[in-house]
């Protein structure tokens, strides 16, 4: 029992650090129409940061970002109709964001497209050390963790390339 | 007959080639030697059966190492643009959907 306890004690720091896609969230890859599943870890963000020019001003953006970062995971889910996943597997994901260091910075429900878009962070000692983005439409689900130091200022550039449209964190009047 | 005797033993008689015959002769053979090139020396010292046998191996092994190199580096390339892909798919889906997040702020705020 004890041994089990100090197992448990041992284990929950890792459970805090570690934001994961259920298993009853996973199940959904088999009633989506396309999956996005982009599991990078620190060892595979260092070797992609090797093959970003630093010459080229949005690569060296990216890569100058990549510094502080421990993993990038990405699981999103594209069905063909609405209603493939429950209210309760968006609270399973929930669930793991309320732990002390993260908070929720937004949190938007539209009744009327039915969608739900949150915003966490994570603050470690006055410094972002993790951000998720949980985007919920009638026909999609998508789960972004950028685990690590990441910089909002530096994210916030990356908009105009790759695809990624501008983000004005300047602007951004965020409340709770 | 008597005189073709004594033709003959004179045509043969021994005769003294003298104190400098000897070191005319080595001097000359000397002259004569042909001179290696620096190549064919080197080459020479490979012609032992065990030296040129552990040559081969050494080129082998240099070619094969080299192989396996080239080889574990296109790999690692591979891994490498395969990771930046993605790291470039994972910051698209993160910006669009923080700045689907941000309009609807913004909208709700309008």
């Amino acid at each position: 029992m004890r041994i089990r306890a100090i197992l448990l004690m041992a284990a929950l720091p890792v459970f805090a650090q570690d934001i994961k896609m259920p298993a009853s969230v996973e199940r959904l890859s088999a009633k989506a129409v396309e999956t996005v599943d982009v599991q990078l870890d620190g060892a595979l963000l260092q070797l992609a940061g090797r093959f970003l020019s630093g010459h080229k001003p949005d690569e060296a953006k990216v890569k100058d970002m990549l510094g502080g970062l421990k993993g990038i995971y990405v699981r999103s889910f594209e069905f063909s109709q609405e209603g493939e996943y429950t209210a309760e597997d968006l609270e399973a994901i929930r669930s793991q964001l309320r732990v002390p260091g993260w908070s929720k910075i937004v949190g938007v429900v539209s009744k009327k497209d039915k969608e739900h878009t949150e915003v966490y962070l994570k603050v470690e000692g006055g410094r972002v050390g993790g951000l998720v983005v949980l985007a919920a439409e009638p026909k999609e689900l998508t789960l972004v963790h950028i685990n690590g130091s990441i910089s909002l200022e530096k994210l916030s550039e990356l908009g105009g390339h790759f695809g990624v449209p501008k983000i004005d964190i300047e602007k951004n009047p965020a409340k709770d | 007959m008597s005189r073709l005797d004594d033709a003959l033993k004179e045509a043969l008689r021994r005769e003294d080639p003298g104190p400098d015959f000897t070191r005319a002769v080595l001097a000359r053979a000397a002259a004569e030697r042909p001179k290696r090139s620096w190549w064919s020396a080197l080459a020479s010292g490979f012609r032992p059966p065990l030296v040129r046998w552990a040559t081969a191996g050494v080129l082998a092994c240099a070619l094969l190492a080299t192989g396996l190199e080239y080889r574990r580096e296109q790999h690692q390339r591979a891994e490498g643009e395969a990771a930046k892909h993605q790291l470039v798919l994972a910051l698209r889906i993160a910006g669009v959907k923080l700045h689907v997040a941000q309009e609807k702020v913004f909208e709700r705020n309008d």
